[in-house]
């Protein structure tokens, strides 16, 4: 893959703003990929965002024989039909306007409202286009809709829009976040308060259809060397979202691998000149499940792992730097950076300042005391350097602290559980100095606050000076 | 090590007991007889490494490149343009040359820290590449910093230090480049 520098997004294609709905550029691409592979595709947005207008639109301009279901109201019965036994024992169906069968398209909105049986029975449909083990011939789109849903902690989310099933969330390739109402431009806000709900032109229908086709040519025609880049792209981002808790799981990385492809495809035939980097970038930001499960991707962090990921799939696949940064545990990446020394100032640098942070108090006591003893404190640039160097000047020599503490106090407490892992101690072994150094620090600095976190940070400092001294 | 707590009895009821806590370093448990007081005490303190002292002369503290190049008696060079840049490329050099890890803690220097290398430069290659925590080799030398101070001790770890007395006596400065 090649990375440009150009970062525009194609935003003034208008494929969907042709159809009267607007602000949509920065998701014109997924949509269109999302229509080109015949994916299912999940909008998340607040209400009155256009999600259902979108889907609506677009299975018209197709000309599709579509159903809009409210699966918040949704009986399965309104789905297949009344069931009837036909004179051979099976089972038919008597098909009702508003039944499945036949439909070319099916929008299910409020999924995020609908009981839990109701999700399981959508399930099937929406994965294999099979209702009841039958095969619904004919549907090439599922669509569904939801409101972001509510949590404890988020005052976004909407009451009764519950966190989908984690397994249901996992069976749609696509799961876009509509655009804000304060991201459109001014002209866009006045054009969506005097629209009127005309039906589709002939010829911006056509344009979608041509877009479509445009976009299945390109994806055919999609080389070797980009795929290759992709795939490489999808195991180094998996690794690093990982990191930052954001787990994948294995069909996710192949949907996203597909969704490389096809938004590229799709963001090609859009815009031509567009950057292989931003379309991944969209392509990611458009397959992460994460959002319909409740759980919110901090921009700051998708950003990071896209950038590494970019830049990690530059380098030779025996580079170690790859290794290290694919690594999810950061007493490891300390291991194996130390024990890699081609790797650049720079690099060494960030990795180390990335791990310590990611360590819990204790552990990284431990791991700056073996920077300093195998000597790699000295390929940090200066200024992570110094921060070590503060933190193990307090462990290779005691601290001196005298401090007046009420015995109402809780940090009195923590002090006597410090006292009593400093009993168990032996000071004829040099490492327990070490530990005992460490938690008298973290104590003087404050830094633990309650008994427990005086035990955690001495187990974890043995436990990380173990692992880096023996491995 | 000491586990003396408050007196339940004797202590102002009006008021919740206070307990002095002190830390020194892991030692034998030590109980005090301070009232009130919890003491973890260490008669010595143990360091993880060996200490090594550096010292400049008092004739060197305070003084600029030009001079410091005349107290030691080295001619400026046609290959430098400045006293400076003739100073700290001997220090670089110098700095190079020390059996040092690449990075070393900096701790308070004491008298019973040994000094190993008494020469001048190696002072200055240190004195001019630490900071109140850390020495690093690749720093640049800060001339500015050797002004304040005449002596620092690093604690280099043990791993570092079997091949100090090696090069203990060597005379440093004869591997040097001195332009003259």
């Amino acid at each position: 893959m090649k990375k440009t520098d150009n970062i525009s997004l194609p935003t003034n294609s208008g494929l969907f703003e042709r159809l009267g709905v607007i602000g949509f550029a920065s998701i014109e691409a997924p949509l269109l990929a999302a229509l080109a592979t015949d994916s299912p595709l999940l909008l998340i947005g607040p209400h009155g965002t256009a999600k259902s207008l979108l889907l609506n639109r677009t299975a018209e301009a197709l000309g599709l024989n579509f159903r809009h279901y409210n699966a918040s109201l949704l009986n399965f019965d309104d789905l297949v039909g009344f069931p009837l036994p036909s004179q051979d024992g099976t089972l038919q169906y008597v098909k009702t306007p508003a039944a499945i069968w036949g439909a070319g398209a099916v929008i299910f909105d409020e999924i995020s409202r609908c009981r839990p049986d109701i999700q399981n029975k959508l399930f099937p449909i929406i994965h294999e286009r099979k209702v009841q083990g039958l095969k619904l011939e004919g549907l090439q789109y599922r669509w569904a809709a939801m409101n972001p849903p509510s949590k404890d902690d988020d005052d976004a989310g909407y009451l009764g829009s519950e966190p989908i099933d984690t397994a249901l969330a996992d069976r749609f390739p696509f799961v876009l976040e509509m655009p804000a109402w304060d991201t459109f431009s001014k002209a866009q806000q006045l054009a969506v308060i005097q629209s009127e709900d005309l039906p589709v032109e002939e010829l911006s229908a056509l344009n979608l259809k041509q877009a479509i086709t445009r976009t299945k040519t390109l994806l055919a025609a999609t080389d070797e060397g980009f795929k290759e880049g992709a795939s490489a792209y999808v195991h180094a981002i998996s690794s690093l979202l990982a990191q930052a808790g954001l787990d994948l799981s294995p069909r996710r990385c192949a949907m996203l691998y597909r969704a490389c492809l096809s938004v590229n495809a799709a963001a090609t035939a859009i815009n031509p000149d567009v950057s292989v980097t931003d379309a991944v970038l969209l392509a990611l930001r458009s397959s992460l499940p994460h959002r319909a499960l409740g759980v919110v991707v901090p921009e700051i962090k998708l950003l990071s792992a896209h950038k590494e990921a970019m830049h990690l799939i530059k380098l030779a696949a025996n580079d170690p730097l790859k290794v290290i940064l694919c690594t999810k545990d950061p007493v490891e990446k300390i291991r194996l950076s130390i024990s890699a020394p081609s790797i650049t100032k720079s690099a060494f640098s960030q990795v180390i300042a990335d791990a310590l942070s990611q360590l819990p108090l204790g552990a990284r006591e431990a791991a700056v005391v073996h920077l300093f003893e195998t000597g790699a404190v000295g390929r940090l640039n200066a200024a992570i350097a110094s921060q070590a160097g503060d933190v193990y000047k307090d462990i290779a020599v005691a601290t001196h602290f005298s401090e007046t503490i009420h015995a109402s106090n809780s940090r009195f407490q923590t002090w006597n559980r410090v006292k009593s892992l400093l009993a168990g101690l032996n000071p004829r072994l040099p490492r327990h100095h070490l530990q005992a150094n460490a938690l008298a620090s973290l104590f003087a600095q404050q830094k633990l606050v309650t008994p427990e976190d005086a035990t955690k940070a001495s187990e974890y400092f043995v436990q990380t000076d173990k692992a880096l001294r023996l491995a | 090590m000491s586990g003396e707590g408050h007196r339940p009895l004797l202590h102002n009821m009006s008021a919740p007991p206070k307990t002095v806590v002190k830390y020194s370093g892991l030692a034998e448990q030590n109980e005090s007889g301070t009232s009130g007081e919890l003491r973890l005490k260490s008669s010595k303190p143990v360091l993880n490494g060996q200490p090594v002292r550096f010292v400049l002369q008092p004739k060197f503290v305070g003084q600029g490149p030009e001079k410091i190049l005349r107290l030691l008696k080295i001619e400026l060079s046609k290959h430098f343009s400045t006293s400076e840049s003739q100073l700290i490329d001997l220090i670089n050099q110098c700095a190079d040359s020390l059996p040092l890890p690449e990075g070393c803690a900096v701790i308070a220097a004491d008298i019973s820290h040994e000094v190993i290398w008494p020469d001048t430069l190696s002072a200055l290659a240190i004195l001019s590449k630490c900071t109140d925590s850390i020495w690093l080799r690749s720093k640049s030398p800060s001339l500015v910093s050797i002004r304040n101070k005449n002596s620092v001790s690093l604690l280099v770890p043990h791993l570092f230090t079997k091949h100090f007395y090696e090069v203990k006596n060597e005379p440093i400065k004869q591997n040097f480049r001195l332009f003259s």
